[in-house]
């Protein structure tokens, strides 16, 4: 320890008589640290032994100045007008965005508790449906109902149709499987609907019958540009299915070739 | 200005992305969808091709009684595996056979099939399977489990109600 430690460390001390132990081994070694205790323990009694100055006639005064007649605030602070509270003043620094942004977010939010309260049901939200699902139940209800062939060739087109769409959406990301199925039912529909009942068309009025051959023909060539189309872009575990609708179409379209031109398929 | 001009995009896109949520499914879940739905699909559709290629108005009921009861097939799995989304989509469908294919199939052959005709025999086993199909289809449990807390398919449930009930009236001997 240091002699200008050991005398700071002394300073702080609340009395001069009661000192630590690092502090006494230091002075135990040091006469010049003792010989400045022995100063600063004298300085200590002088200073209580100073004797204090009368205060009466001070005391006196004071209170008698407290006590005196008159008002007792002698002088009225002066305050700012500018920087006193006003809602005009408020209201006109306010960005009304953001006044209707708050008031809209409360509204809805009071909307949303007074729905959602005890006792109201929170509103079921319908999910997805298949559209395929619901065009297939279609076609089979219309089917019920369709007795002649004019009805059941557009109701077979508009079925061949829908299977060509979901084959669009699909055929880039589709497993190979459900494709094939999907190609199967393209099949299937131009075969057994759509060809099967052009060839019924031959009992109908001729303008109706050829009206609705070029109909179905116009349906399989779009078909047969489409499945080409995708072909071009399909990754290659579609390809066999792209090529079963194209072949489908195809073959399609060469028996309505042959109605159209000779009454026959 | 500029502002309330993004602030706008940013609403309409928002309103654009959750109107997709319902109105066409993406890619994955149609996929899931088809899976899902695929043999029922084979089946309507090979149902509507033979109702297309016959007059016969017994084969006509039978072919669109099959078609219901494909889909009758399809909601008891569905209640089964308590999703209420599948059975409100194939209650609705098999309400719809129901009333729009299998009663106007019946009442066609009803009309066309007099009692002293040949086929009347085939017609009233027809009517008979039709109906218990019908009673097998509201005997279905809608309201097990997750279903009972659906208002959907409360609704569904009674549409399906219903529409058996005109199959069987359907389904009735004529008087």
């Amino acid at each position: 320890m240091t002699c200008d430690v050991s005398r700071n460390r002394l300073l702080a001390l609340p009395d001069l008589t009661r000192l630590t132990d690092d502090l006494r081994a230091h002075l135990a070694a040091c006469e010049a640290c003792t010989a400045w205790l022995v100063r600063a323990k004298q300085l200590d009694l002088s200073l209580v032994n100073l004797p204090a100055p009368n205060s009466d006639d001070a005391k006196t005064a004071f209170l008698e100045s407290l006590a005196a007649d008159g008002p007792i605030i002698r002088t009225i602070p002066r305050s700012d007008r500018t920087q006193a509270f006003s809602f005009v003043a408020l209201a006109r620094r306010l960005d009304w965005r953001v006044v209707s942004g708050l008031a809209a977010s409360v509204a809805v939010g009071v909307g949303i508790w007074g729905l959602s309260g005890p006792g109201k049901k929170v509103a079921e939200v319908a999910g997805p449906k298949h559209e395929l699902l619901a065009q297939s139940v279609d076609f089979v209800t219309s089917m019920s109902t369709a007795t002649n062939p004019q009805d059941r060739t557009r109701l077979s087109m508009t079925m061949a149709g829908d299977l060509r769409d979901e084959v669009k959406e699909l055929y880039t990301v589709a497993k190979a499987e459900d494709l094939n199925k999907l190609a199967d039912l393209y099949e299937r529909v131009v075969k057994r609907g759509l060809i099967g009942q052009s060839r019924e068309l031959a009992r109908i009025p001729v303008q109706e019958r050829h009206a609705l051959w070029r109909e179905v023909q116009a349906h399989l060539a779009a078909v047969v540009q489409d499945a080409s189309e995708m072909q071009a872009k399909a990754p290659p575990p579609a390809l066999p299915s792209l090529a079963k609708i194209k072949k489908a179409a195809l073959d399609g379209q060469a028996v309505v070739n042959n109605l159209i031109a000779n009454g026959r398929g | 200005m500029r502002r309330t001009l993004l602030f706008l995009v940013l609403f309409a896109c928002s309103a654009a992305w959750a109107g997709a949520q319902h109105g066409s499914p993406d890619a994955a879940k149609r996929l899931e969808m088809l899976a899902e739905n695929r043999t029922t699909i084979e089946i309507l559709l090979d149902r509507g091709l033979d109702l297309a290629g016959t007059s016969d108005y017994v084969e006509r009921v039978d072919e669109s009684r099959k078609a219901a009861d494909a889909l009758r097939q399809a909601l008891a799995d569905a209640a089964d595996t308590q999703d209420p989304d599948r059975v409100v989509e194939l209650g609705e469908h098999l309400s719809k056979l129901f009333s729009d294919g299998l009663v106007p199939t019946l009442n066609a052959a009803a009309k066309n099939i007099p009692e002293w005709s040949p086929s009347f025999d085939r017609l009233k086993a027809a009517r008979r399977q039709a109906a218990r199909e019908a009673d097998s289809a509201t005997a279905l449990d809608l309201h097990a489990g997750r279903l009972a807390a659906s208002g959907r398919v409360k609704d569904v449930s009674q549409q399906l109600v219903e529409a058996a009930g005109k199959v069987k009236a359907a389904a009735e001997p004529k008087k």
